[in-house]
């Protein structure tokens, strides 16, 4: 399976990209799915500072739960290899947003079944920001893999300013597949609003023991 | 005298028998007639993915048993494939082929149970007590090779747990003629049944642009006339060489649905006949002759017969996952930086043990090259995708799972507006959803 990989600009950048690629025959949207790269902080030079500030607030650097790999290399990881193949380097670059959504396209003949080629359209997001436009008017499939990626990792839309939540509740605290949701987290229980507790059970209830005298 | 019609609510699910897990729908009919659907998912939600990042490569493996826990072996080649393919892995050929067999084996179990199922909450208890019952035959074939039924973690990275026991070709040829006497007695007893046309011919009809708009795959595609098959578009492991078809349906209707899985069960049971035909040589398990008890290496190392040693392996519990498990290169890579070692060189040689070491410790353990990659494979509901991105490190940065029932899904209230309240059930049945692969 061969994917071609375009990267563009989120917005209108990437809307107009994917309109164009749906004109051309890009009839499927396979999958949508986000990255947060917060957390490829051991470069080649193994300078990790920096990409571990950028991507974690100050207040919670102290955090052990904050980045895996931090707790890692202070039980002495093994350093990554000094020489690194140029893609692999490449990868370690620091990148310029935090978060990079993927769209994977593919060219599916209704007649023959064959899939004419896979595309991938990359763009990276920064947190915080609603940048990226909804494109549930191309592919109706959209709108759920949209709201999962705002589930998953607080990526907004501009033009879905209310989205909901796909697989988790809304009172959720947090979005857990960002690199700095702890995995060990507990949530607050939740309950009805305003809910009163019942006075007293009506089932259940241990009867008095009946004394026969 | 005028008639005043008022739509109401109905909660069908989370917990409701024809709902196939946990998944709530909020109806607003009029009458019997569906007005709107709203589905609301996530009830069995797990957090595959953000586990996957906690775990190291080979333990994800366990975790992908429970995304479609009724076809768990396509999981497992899914996951290793994607692995595999960021590493630059390529199993021997016995290994691929045993995986296509199990991933077949594993379609045949998926179909039948959701024949079985919705032909059940369709009254024909019959048919779903025959259909159960050979998909335990295959189960129990599952469990004579991997050591379970359902969770069976079979492959690993660069290859699967253990070869296949000798007597498994024959009894496979048993079970597939009972399956096939049973999917035939099913096939008499819903094809032409007028009960079961009424529900579903015509039913939870789908268009063709519809279905590809939402990204369904798999059987769902194939009955709107699509013949489109991961196997066939973009072959892996060994498909090129197998000789199967993909059965297409026309009308896109629950009907179609229905004739595209009992077809390619048939299929399934083809490929794995021809899989067994090609299958090059391997074996199982070691021969008594070839092994001896611990003692007696060290017995023989204090009488100095130190040059026949390298002939034998240690004999260990058979109760060991690994024990017994001959000679592996067939099956499996031979890489000893990704492959674990067998238990018998694990308790038989200094560097079995090293090498076990080596690959169970923690942050050492099998390291993949930095990159991303995601591979395909044909699910029971369709494209099965892995998105893997490794960062170098012994555990996985990132695993996306591309559960195939969640575009069927989120179409539903496509297929459910403006029927009527007896469709749900055909039509929900059809979708085969899977609360854990959807859910993950």
């Amino acid at each position: 399976m061969i994917t071609e990989v375009r990267r563009t600009e989120p917005g209108e950048a990437l809307l107009a990209e994917l309109k164009g690629l749906k004109e051309q025959g890009y009839n499927v949207l396979i999958d949508l799915t986000a990255i947060d790269w917060s957390a490829v902080s051991r470069g080649p030079k193994g300078d990790s500072s920096d990409n571990l500030k950028r991507a974690v607030p100050a207040e919670r650097l102290n955090d052990v739960h904050t980045i895996a790999s931090a707790e890692g290399e202070e039980y002495g990881t093994p350093k990554m290899p000094e020489r690194l193949s140029p893609e692999q380097a490449k990868f370690y670059e620091p990148r310029p947003e935090r978060f990079e959504v993927v769209y994977r396209l593919a060219k599916i003949d209704p007649a023959t079944g064959v899939d004419g080629g896979r595309v991938e359209v990359r763009a990276y997001v920064p947190e915080g920001e609603a940048v990226l436009r909804t494109a549930a008017g191309l592919w109706p499939i959209a709108d759920w893999l949209e709201r999962e990626i705002w589930d998953m990792f607080g990526v907004k839309f501009a033009d879905r300013p209310d989205i909901k939540r796909l697989l988790l509740y809304e009172q959720f605290e947090g979005h857990p597949l960002r690199k700095d949701y702890p995995i060990t987290k507990r949530q607050p229980l939740i309950g009805p609003a305003n809910a009163d507790l019942p006075d007293r059970p009506t089932f259940n209830l241990i009867k008095p023991t009946v004394k026969f005298e | 005298m005028s008639r005043e019609t008022r739509s109401y609510m109905l909660n069908m699910g989370p917990q409701h028998p024809a709902m196939h897990g946990v998944i709530r729908l909020v109806l607003e009919l009029e009458g019997e007639r569906i007005l709107s659907t709203d589905v609301e998912i996530g009830f069995l939600h797990r957090a595959f993915e953000k586990h996957a990042e906690t775990e190291t490569w080979n333990n994800v493996m366990p975790w992908t048993d429970r995304l479609n826990y009724v076809s768990p072996l396509i999981n497992n080649s899914g996951y290793c494939l994607a692995v595999e393919k960021l590493a630059g892995i390529t199993i021997p050929e016995r290994g691929q082929y045993l995986r296509v067999i199990t991933s077949e084996m594993s379609r045949i179990t998926d179909h039948l149970t959701c024949i079985g199922a919705s032909a059940m909450e369709l009254g024909a208890m019959t048919v779903f007590l025959y259909l159960i019952k050979a998909r335990e035959y295959m189960y129990q074939l599952i469990d004579n090779l991997t050591g379970a039924r359902i969770t069976t973690s079979y492959t690993r990275i660069g290859g699967v747990k253990g070869d296949m026991p000798a007597d498994f070709p024959q009894k496979m040829r048993e079970v597939l003629k009972l399956i096939r006497e049973a999917v035939a007695d099913s096939d008499k007893l819903l094809t032409k049944n007028r009960i079961f046309m009424d529900r579903v011919d015509g039913t939870g009809v789908i268009s063709r642009e519809d279905a590809l708009a939402y990204g369904i795959t798999g059987p769902f595609l194939r009955s709107t006339g699509v013949p489109y098959d991961v196997r066939r578009a973009h072959p892996y492991l060994v498909y090129d060489r197998l000789d199967f078809e993909v059965p297409v349906g026309s009308k896109g209707d629950n009907f179609d649905r229905y004739l595209c899985r009992m077809a390619e069960i048939e299929q399934s049971m083809r490929i794995i006949e021809q899989c067994l035909k090609q299958i090059p040589e391997g074996k199982h398990s070691l021969e008594v002759s070839e092994m001896k008890d611990a003692f007696t290496f060290q017995d023989m190392g204090k009488h100095g017969d130190t040059a026949l040693l390298k002939f034998y392996k240690a004999k260990v519990d058979q109760t060991l996952a690994g024990g017994q498990r001959g000679d592996r290169r067939n099956v499996s890579s031979t890489n000893p930086s990704v492959v674990m070692p067998s238990k018998e060189d694990t308790y038989g040689s200094i560097e079995g043990l090293m090498n076990h070491f080596e690959i169970v410790m923690w942050s050492w353990g099998i390291k993949i090259p930095a990159g991303e990659s995601y591979f395909a494979v044909e699910g029971g509901n369709g494209e099965l995708g892995f998105h893997i991105v490794s960062a170098g490190d012994d555990r996985p940065y990132r695993v996306r799972c591309r559960p195939p029932c969640l575009n069927p899904m989120a179409a539903l209230p496509k297929l459910l507006n403006g029927s009527w309240i007896a469709d749900i059930i055909p039509t929900f049945g059809s979708v085969n959803m899977i609360a854990g692969e959807l859910d993950r």
